[in-house]
């Protein structure tokens, strides 16, 4: 059921207010949307400070192979023997960069094939569509196995690989949303204006996808980490290079668990995980803002708790004026 | 399209328009929406010309066929004597948008949320080139603001469209069209999403540019009241076609076709007195465009239908000086 | 709460003195960022059985926030914050959930703009319609029996009852509206905008079965449209309204022929006729007030051709000038 249009007419601000800024300030201010981006600045932070915080070689061995925390190794050592606090730092810098890079990639390769295939109508449309979906059935464990096992390992496959996976499902949102903003009158009027096809696509019908560029964009990090991990542990990857991802395939391949040595899984393990919390809670940020029925029904409910009001289902009755 | 003595050649020339849309997919049997059927109309320079239907009668879609979003299906459009499809024949010329504009139904969707008021005028100036240094842009956009009664210019230039009210939004779509100089502006149904009270104030807006500046208008309506008060000739339509046309006040003063006469007694009109009592004539609703019989798509409906209308659609035939009408009961022996 | 087939006054001739429903002094009030906002602001308004009382306004004016209040479904953050709503002398502001549920729909329906957001596309029609009667106990059989009179009645063949709604057209899934408003044989009958999204025939063709079924069951009316014209056709008394207020109330006629605020003359230059001289209209100059931060004294003056400074200054007081035509206006 919804309400009859409240009668507030227009703001009058004394500065024009862009819905981009406005949007963006107001998710900003969420309270999940700051967790998020303390918990991410915290980690970018320590990837970037790396050799201040852990001055130590990641790979060398510098201690018996898993001794428990100790002040000489804040986290212990590895079965390997090496500082597991260093990798956790260092390996931040390897894991942030591919879960970002491949981020943008997927974003921008997904915005580039949907919006050409969402605007462009007939054939154009139909290829890449067709093209969009053969990458979208393709399982995607199996798919990531299989290049990841014919191309030299390293941090640059993976990006790739991932990438190559990864970028059909924004390609498919961003098609359907811009199929449905290209009907809009505002387009119309661009094309009766006079207006071309790249300051269409780009400058009128872009700025009104942010909010979902955005959520895919976080959506493709959390994926992308995961992913990343996943086949690290699979020994997919150059384990030599030092991530979150191999301090795990080493951590199951000296067999941890049975020497409960907890100290060389859990930290990686929690650091993925709190990174994907952090890009999940800027998600839920941004659908709040999007959709004001969920911010505003808890400030309500707040205030409603003020006035004692019976009714749960019906119109609140208060018998007195709102402060 | 009879025109009686023109003195001035006409400004556009629609002859026997025609679109029809497919309908299913492409793997199923091919049926066709008929939805503008062989409709031919001329707007002369500094005139108002009101196509009156209701839903379903193609108005719009005559609109976006002289505006050349959409592609004909048969038929010819001239303007200012040039056989427009011919000559552009796969997409519309600048030179054709700097002259044929369009202003759309709901003012909020016309507007792009994210850019500014100024950006919206300011894109047509410089793509027709209409003004190249940025003060010279930013001039004329304030004036323009001004031409169409947004004050204060300067202020509402830098507003985007959700801090205006309806009728504000709808004056800068107005005044988006009238950036580029042009010499006929499409206006589909410009009033009906607007609160009552601003609508005047935008239909003597469009009067006072036709007399003012000498654009001619094509005025789409569902409303014969407004269609009335500022069109000079009005054409009737009905499911796709055409059904009676001519100088606005010859039109609604002795309406010929029973579609326009039951239109009319429709309206409600307390100046008229109360009719609530009086029942009108021909229940029913528009009939389906898909593949239609032939014939007069009123014959439904109609209750003055004879054998001939079920079996073609009648020809145009003048009642008046400036009136004609297609209906089998002015036919020839009608 | 009247029974389902209990016999109604004759509505040739209402009791004159007991309004069916009697709102006094209404306050609705909305929740927003920039602080409450008045919609509706002390709106008194009565309704008598089997009359027919027509509220006109444009967007911002209460008019839907009242027909919402009194069947308290607006939604948080709307909250009424005074007045009283007397149904048949019973408040429906002091009713709980389980009382409010039978309450609607037997007592009060609504009829909204939109059939499409009132019907459901998944559920045929004649589903819609018994559900309303079997949820408030009718028997099965009679609820079936129900439906297909109550198509009848609003002039849709009963063979059309299995119908999806989206297999309808537009007039027809209105009057399909009409008849589950109709369904529990409520005592008053609102409708808020019912023709607004309708061809203009549809319209008077609904409008004259809406007359006929007044006659034969009885109910009354609120009708809340931006059409004035309409209302002067099909209406015993108009109020209109203006920011949340009544600015005049008068018998239709009366308001047709001597209006007096200077609001309802600036609408009534709103409407161009068909017929008659064609006259110059000029409308009303600006645009509706934010309730947020509403004028000073007089909520129209800042768009009054004839306003005073003491327009600006004090709110004027509702008058009577003669029976049943009461105006709030400085100048009369």
């Amino acid at each position: 059921m919804t309400n009859p249009e409240p009668p507030v007419s227009p703001a009058r601000r004394t500065r024009a207010a862009s819905t981009q800024l406005d949007f963006l300030r107001r998710m900003l201010g969420q309270p999940k949307a700051i967790v998020g981006l303390v918990v991410l600045a915290v980690f970018f932070l320590v990837a970037i400070f790396a050799p201040l915080i852990a001055p130590v070689d990641p790979s060398r061995y510098v201690g018996r192979p898993h001794e428990f925390p100790s002040a000489a190794h804040w986290l212990g050592t590895t079965g390997q023997g090496q500082d597991v606090f260093a990798q956790l730092v260092w390996g931040a810098r390897v894991s942030l960069f591919i879960g970002f890079s491949v981020g943008a990639l997927t974003t921008l390769l997904g915005l580039v094939v949907g919006m050409i295939a969402g605007y462009m109508p007939g054939v154009i449309d139909g290829l890449l569509n067709m093209f969009t979906n053969v990458f979208l059935l393709i399982p995607g464990l199996p798919l990531l196995i299989t290049l990841a096992s014919f191309l030299p390992p390293g941090t640059v496959t993976v990006i790739l690989v991932l990438t190559f996976t990864g970028w059909a499902w924004p390609a498919r949102v961003f098609r359907s949303q811009v199929l449905s903003l290209r009907e809009k009158d505002f387009v119309s009027a661009s094309v009766v204006g006079g207006e071309g096809l790249m300051r269409i696509v780009f400058v009128e019908i872009l700025p009104n996808m942010l909010s979902l560029v955005v959520s895919s964009f976080f959506g493709a990090v959390t994926y992308a980490i995961a992913s990343d991990a996943g086949l690290a542990f699979l020994g997919f990857e150059n384990v030599n290079t030092v991530s979150w991802g191999t301090m795990l395939y080493w951590a199951s391949n000296s067999s941890a668990l049975l020497q409960e040595a907890w100290w060389t899984f859990l930290p990686p393990g929690l650091c993925i995980a709190l990174v994907a919390f952090a890009t999940t809670m800027l998600i839920y940020a941004m659908d709040e803002v999007t959709n004001p029925r969920l911010r505003s029904e808890k400030e309500i409910d707040r205030v409603l708790r003020k006035y004692h009001v019976t009714a749960k289902r019906s119109t609140p009755v208060a018998r007195k004026p709102l402060a | 399209m009879p025109e009686p003595n023109p003195s001035v050649p006409p400004l556009l020339a629609v002859s026997h328009l025609t679109k029809h849309f497919p309908v299913g997919t492409f793997l199923s049997a091919r049926r066709r929406v008929h939805a503008v059927e062989d409709i031919s109309f001329d707007v002369r320079p500094a005139e108002v010309v009101a196509l009156v239907g209701e839903s379903g009668s193609g108005k719009t879609t005559v609109l976006r066929l002289v505006a050349r979003l959409l592609s004909v299906t048969s038929g010819s459009i001239v303007f200012d004597g040039a056989d427009v499809l011919r000559a552009e024949k796969r997409a519309a010329s600048l030179a054709y948008r700097r002259r044929v504009q369009l202003i759309f139904q709901d003012p909020f969707a016309s507007l792009n949320a994210v850019h500014t008021v100024e950006h919206h005028l300011e894109r047509p100036l410089r793509i027709h080139k209409k003004a190249a240094s940025p003060e010279d842009v930013h001039a004329r956009v304030c004036e323009l603001l001004e031409t169409v009664e947004l004050k204060p210019a300067e202020e509402i230039a830098g507003r985007y469209p959700h801090q205006l009210s309806g009728g504000q939004r709808q004056r800068v779509a107005i005044a988006r069209a009238l950036a580029v100089d042009p010499e006929l502006i499409l206006a589909d149904e410009p009033i009906s999403m607007l609160d009552v009270s601003i609508r005047m104030g935008v239909l003597n807006l469009i009067s006072r540019l036709r007399d003012e500046r000498h654009i001619s208008f094509v005025y789409v309506t569902h409303d014969l009241a407004s269609a009335r008060y500022i069109g000079d000739k009005i054409m009737v339509m009905y499911a796709g076609h055409m059904v009676e046309g001519g100088e606005g006040e010859t039109v609604m003063g002795a309406p010929a076709h029973p579609y326009t006469q039951l239109l009319l007694s429709a309206v409600p009109d307390p100046r008229a007195g109360l009719r609530t009592n009086q029942e009108i004539g021909a229940r029913g609703e528009v009939p389906s465009l898909i593949d239609p019989p032939p014939g007069c798509p009123f014959a439904a409906r109609c209750t003055q239908v004879q054998p001939a209308c079920r079996q073609r659609m009648p020809e145009i035939t003048i009642v008046q000086p400036s009136h004609w009408v297609r209906c089998h009961l002015f036919g020839p022996g009608g | 709460m009247s029974p389902q087939n209990a016999p109604r006054p004759s509505p040739a001739s209402p009791s004159p003195d007991v309004p069916l429903l009697d709102v006094r002094d209404l306050r609705v009030e909305y929740l927003t960022r920039r602080g409450p906002v008045r919609a509706v602001d002390g709106v008194s308004l009565a309704i008598r059985p089997g009359e027919v009382v027509g509220l006109a306004g444009e967007s911002g004016s209460g008019k839907s926030t009242i027909a919402h209040a009194v069947l308290r479904i607006l939604r948080p953050p709307a909250l009424i914050t005074s007045g009283q709503v007397l149904f048949r002398e019973r408040d429906t502001l002091d009713m709980d959930d389980a009382e409010l549920e039978q309450f609607r729909w037997q007592s009060i329906a609504i009829v909204f703009q939109s059939a499409m957001n009132a019907l459901n596309p998944v559920l045929r029609v004649r589903e819609q319609l018994t559900d309303v009667m079997l949820h408030h106990g009718v028997p099965k059989n009679e609820a079936a029996a129900r439906a297909v009179r109550l198509f009848d009645l609003v002039g849709i063949d009963p063979a059309r009852l299995d119908a999806y709604p989206h297999q309808l057209s537009g007039g027809m899934r209105q009057r399909a509206v009409i008849a589950i408003a109709l369904a529990l044989n409520p005592d008053l009958l609102i409708m808020d905008e019912p023709t607004t999204a309708l061809d203009v025939v549809v319209q008077k063709d609904i409008l004259q079965q809406l007359a006929r079924l007044r006659r034969e069951l009885g109910f009354s009316v609120l009708f809340i449209t931006h059409d004035l014209s309409l209302l002067v056709e099909f209406s015993d008394r108009i109020a209109i309204m203006y920011a949340g207020e009544i600015v005049e109330r008068a018998p239709a006629r009366e308001l047709f022929e001597r209006p007096l605020h200077p609001y309802t003359l600036g609408l009534m230059n709103s409407f161009p006729s068909v017929s008659g001289p064609k006259i110059k209209l000029s409308g009303i100059p600006g645009s509706p007030p934010d309730l947020a931060a509403p004028p000073t004294g007089c909520r129209f003056h800042p768009r009054c051709p004839r306003a005073l400074p003491l327009c600006a200054q004090s709110t004027p007081l509702t008058k009577t000038v003669s029976t049943g035509h009461t105006v709030a206006c400085h100048l009369v």
